[in-house]
C-alpha cells in the first residue's frame, strides 16, 4: 500500500541514490519511475526505469528495477509466443542471474520485461548500477534472440 | 510599598517581573505565599501584605532572616534545580548563620539563630513538596510541542479517527476495575494507606472532581498504567514499583506521570487498538508510536513537577533503569544523565533505525529530556518562553533518533542518526571562505550532535580545519555498519546544506566537499551529479 505523497517520495529517493551510483538519469512520468540509460552491447542502449513496488517486513520500501524487452498487443501475445518459447523464459530465469522475465499488463498490452527487486533502504552505488546494468542485458539478449528467431 | 501600601503603574512595571520570579521561588519553600502565585500574574500587593507583616522563616518580620532569607532562597532555589528540595536548603541555611553568627557577637547568635530557624525549618523540609496545583493553567507549557502536532496530523488520517470514534465507544464497556479487583488490591486510607496518602494528596493535579481510584497488583516486574473507566482514572501500580520506589519523591514521580495523561487526555488517541487494526501503513504507525513517546514525555513532565526535584524524578529512572534502590547505591544525576550522549553515540555508530515500534522513549533518553526541560522551566522569567521551546527542539531531536518517518527528504538534515556527519563535514566545508557567517552557525547548532560543544568547535574549525576533517573520518570509522546509498547521499546533501546555509557554495567550499565525497566513498562522477542534484533542489547560487 503506497501512497501518492509515498509514491513520489520513493521516486526522489531513487534519484538521489542513482547520483550517489553515479548514474544520469531523470524521473520519466509516463512510466511512474526513473529511467536510466544503459549501454549494452555493440553501442546498443537499453532503458531501465527504477520504481517502487511495496514494502516487505518492518515497512522497508522494496524498489523493482526493469527494462521493456518487447511490447505485444493483448490480441498477438499468445499468437507471437508459443508454450514453448514461455517455458524458455522459464528455463533462462533458472540460470540468468540478478535478473529474471516476466509480462507485465498494460491496457492493451503486454510488456515483456526484464527485472530485479532490491530494499531501497539498504541498497549501496555499485548495487544500483549492477542491477540497471543486468535487467538491461537480459531485456537486451532477449530482443537480440527473438530478432533472430533463437528463442 | 512600605509607605502607601500599594504599588504605582511605575512600580509595578520596574518590579514586576524581579517580584514575580522571587515570589515564585520564595513560594516552593513557603507555601502559603503559592496562593499569590498566578501564570496571568501575580499578587504582588496582596504577597507583600503578607510578607512584610510575615514572623516566621524568611519572613519580613522574622528577626532572624529579614531581607537575606530571599536571598537564600533565590540561591537555594537554584542548586535546588538538580539537587532537589532540601538538602541544599539546610546547607545554604547553615552557611547563612554561620557567616551572620561570624560578622555578630559569636556564638551566642548563632544558638539563637538556630534555635528560631530550626523549628521552621524542619518543618519547611519535611512539608509536602511543592505541587503544580496552583499552575495548572501553566500545564500546556510542560506539553512538548509535537506531540500536539503529531496528534493533529494523526486525526487528519481518516483511518485513525474512525478506530479511535469506535475505541471510544468500546471503552465505555472497560473491564479494567473488574480486573483489577480480581487480580490486585484497592488502595484506601487502610489498606496502602502511604500510597493513598499520595494518591489523595496529588490528585489535585487532574482536578479534585475526577475520581481517581489505584490498585496494586502481584508482579515482579516494575510497572504503572493508568486507564479510565466510568470517568474514573484508574491507576495500576505493580507490586515491584510499590516496592522499588521507596525514595523520596519516586512514587510521587510515578503517579504523577500516570495522571499526566489523563490531565493531557492521552486517551484520546488510542494507539494499541491502531496499532492492531492493520488499515495503517507502516509510515502512519511510525508516527502513531512517535507520538505514544511523545505523550511520555509530556508526562514525565508533569510527573517532574509534581514530584517537585529533578533529582527525585531522576532517582525513579535510576531505579527503573538499574533494578537497584537509591537507598542502598548512590547516583550522580549528571553522570546518569550523560549516558544519552553514550547510547545517541552507539544508535549513530550502529545506523539503529529499528526503534521506531517502541511505545516508550528509551530512559537515558527521557532523563536527559526531563533535565532539558527543567533547566530551561527554572531559567529567568524574562527569557523562560525561550528557553522552553529551544529545550522543546532539541528533546524533538533526540526523539527523532528513534523514528525514521521524521526523515524527509524535503528537509535535509533532518536524520539525526547521521547527524555527527552534518556537523564535522559541514564544518569543515563551510569554513573553506573562513570565519563562518551567522546563517551557517545557525545551521549548525541545529545539526549539532549530543555532547559537541558546537561553538567551541567553531573555533577549532578557523584555525585547524583538519580537525574537523579528522572528527569527520574518526565518526566514518566508529560507524559500525556500512552507510546505504540513501544515506550517503543524506550525508552529502547535509554537508552542502551547512555550506549553502548563506545561499552560495563557493569554489573553494565545493572543492572541500568533494573531499568529503572522497573519503564517504563517491567516484568524482558521483561526487558531481550528488552536488548538482543539492543545488537544483535547493536552487543554490553555485
Amino acid at each position: 500500500m503506497i501512497d501518492e505523497d509515498a509514491y513520489r517520495r520513493l521516486l526522489n529517493q531513487i534519484a538521489d541514490i542513482a547520483a550517489v551510483a553515479g548514474v544520469k538519469g531523470a524521473i520519466d512520468p509516463e512510466m511512474g519511475g526513473f529511467r536510466v540509460n544503459v549501454g549494452t552491447a555493440q553501442g546498443r542502449s537499453q532503458a531501465v526505469f527504477v520504481r517502487p513496488t511495496g514494502e516487505v517486513g518492518g515497512g522497508k520500501p522494496m524498489i523493482s528495477f526493469f527494462s521493456v524487452a518487447r511490447v505485444y498487443p493483448k490480441t498477438k501475445l499468445l499468437s507471437a509466443i508459443s508454450n514453448k518459447e514461455l517455458l524458455g523464459l522459464l528455463i533462462k530465469n533458472e540460470n540468468m542471474p540478478f535478473a529474471r522475465y516476466g509480462i507485465q499488463e498494460r491496457d492493451s498490452d503486454y510488456l515483456v520485461v526484464a527485472s530485479a527487486d532490491h530494499l531501497l533502504e539498504t541498497l549501496d552505488g555499485d548495487e544500483f548500477q549492477a542491477a540497471a546494468t543486468f535487467v538491461a542485458m537480459a531485456a537486451d539478449k532477449y530482443e537480440a534472440e527473438k530478432g533472430e528467431d533463437k528463442l | 510599598m512600605s509607605a502607601d501600601s500599594t504599588l504605582t503603574d511605575k512600580e509595578r512595571e520596574s518590579l514586576g517581573p524581579f517580584l514575580e520570579e522571587l515570589l515564585r521561588n520564595f513560594s516552593r519553600y513557603r507555601r502559603e505565599y503559592a496562593e499569590f502565585v498566578s501564570p496571568k500574574g501575580a499578587d504582588l500587593v496582596g504577597a507583600l501584605r503578607h510578607y512584610l507583616a510575615d514572623t516566621k522563616a524568611f519572613g519580613f518580620e522574622c528577626r532572624a532572616t529579614r531581607m537575606a532569607g530571599l536571598a537564600i532562597c533565590r540561591n537555594a532555589d537554584r542548586v535546588d534545580a538538580k539537587c532537589g528540595v532540601g538538602g541544599e536548603y539546610q546547607r545554604l541555611l547553615t552557611g547563612f548563620i554561620d557567616t551572620l553568627a561570624g560578622t555578630t557577637s559569636g556564638d551566642g547568635v548563632k544558638d539563637r539563630l538556630l534555635r528560631e530557624l530550626a523549628p521552621d525549618a524542619d518543618a519547611l523540609t519535611r512539608d509536602a513538596p511543592p505541587t503544580i496545583a496552583s499552575q495548572l493553567p501553566d500545564l500546556a507549557k510542560l506539553r512538548i510541542a509535537c506531540e500536539a502536532e503529531l496528534f493533529t496530523e494523526l486525526m487528519a488520517i481518516p483511518a485513525v479517527k474512525e478506530i479511535t470514534g469506535t475505541f471510544d465507544a468500546v471503552r465505555k464497556l472497560s473491564d479494567a476495575r473488574c480486573s483489577l479487583l480480581q487480580e490486585g488490591v484497592r488502595v484506601t486510607p487502610r489498606i496502602l494507606p502511604k500510597v493513598m496518602e499520595t494518591v489523595t494528596r496529588l490528585r489535585r493535579v487532574i482536578g479534585e472532581d475526577v475520581a481517581c481510584e489505584a490498585y496494586v497488583f502481584s508482579q515482579p516486574v516494575v510497572n504503572a498504567f493508568v486507564t479510565l473507566q466510568d470517568d474514573a482514572a484508574i491507576i495500576g501500580l505493580s507490586s515491584a514499583a510499590i516496592q522499588q520506589f521507596t525514595g523520596p519523591g519516586e512514587l510521587e514521580f510515578v503517579l504523577g506521570h500516570e495522571l499526566g495523561h489523563v490531565l493531557f487526555e492521552h486517551h484520546r488517541l488510542a494507539a494499541a487498538p491502531l496499532l492492531k487494526s492493520g488499515r495503517l501503513t507502516v509510515r502512519q504507525a511510525m508516527r502513531v508510536r512517535a507520538w505514544e513517546r511523545a505523550a511520555e514525555i509530556s508526562a514525565d513532565r508533569v510527573g517532574l513537577h509534581v514530584c517537585g526535584a529533578l533529582q527525585n524524578a531522576a532517582a525513579a529512572f535510576f531505579t527503573l533503569q538499574s533494578g537497584v534502590s537509591r537507598a542502598e547505591h548512590s547516583f550522580d544525576l549528571d553522570e546518569f544523565s550523560g549516558q544519552w550522549d553514550e547510547l545517541a553515540a552507539e544508535i549513530t555508530a550502529l545506523g539503529q533505525r529499528d526503534l521506531w515500534d517502541c511505545s516508550h522513549p528509551v530512559n537515558p533518553l527521557r532523563v536527559r529530556a526531563m533535565v532539558m526541560h527543567w533547566e530551561a522551566w527554572n531559567s529567568a522569567t524574562s527569557t523562560r518562553d525561550e528557553a522552553l521551546r529551544a529545550a522543546d527542539d532539541s528533546v524533538r531531536r533526540m526523539l527523532a533518533m528513534m523514528d525514521p518517518s521524521e526523515v524527509s527528504d524535503q528537509a535535509v538534515g533532518s536524520d539525526v542518526v547521521l547527524s555527527p556527519f552534518f556537523f564535522w563535514g559541514g564544518l569543515y566545508v563551510a569554513a573553506a571562505d573562513g570565519d563562518l557567517v551567522d546563517a551557517e552557525q545557525k545551521r549548525l547548532m541545529e545539526v549539532s550532535p549530543p555532547g559537541v560543544d558546537a561553538v567551541e568547535s567553531f573555533k577549532i574549525a578557523s584555525g585547524q580545519p583538519d580537525a574537523c576533517l579528522n572528527r569527520f573520518r574518526d565518526e566514518l570509522k566508529s560507524r559500525r555498519q556500512k552507510l546505504s546509498a540513501l544515506e550517503l547521499y543524506r550525508v552529502m546533501s547535509g554537508v552542502l546544506d551547512v555550506a549553502c546555509a548563506d545561499g552560495v557554495l563557493s569554489d573553494a567550499e565545493k572543492s572541500r566537499a568533494r573531499q568529503i565525497g572522497e573519503i564517504v566513498g563517491l567516484r568524482d562522477m558521483a561526487c558531481d551529479l550528488v552536488i548538482d542534484r543539492y543545488l537544483n533542489q535547493a536552487k543554490v547560487m553555485k
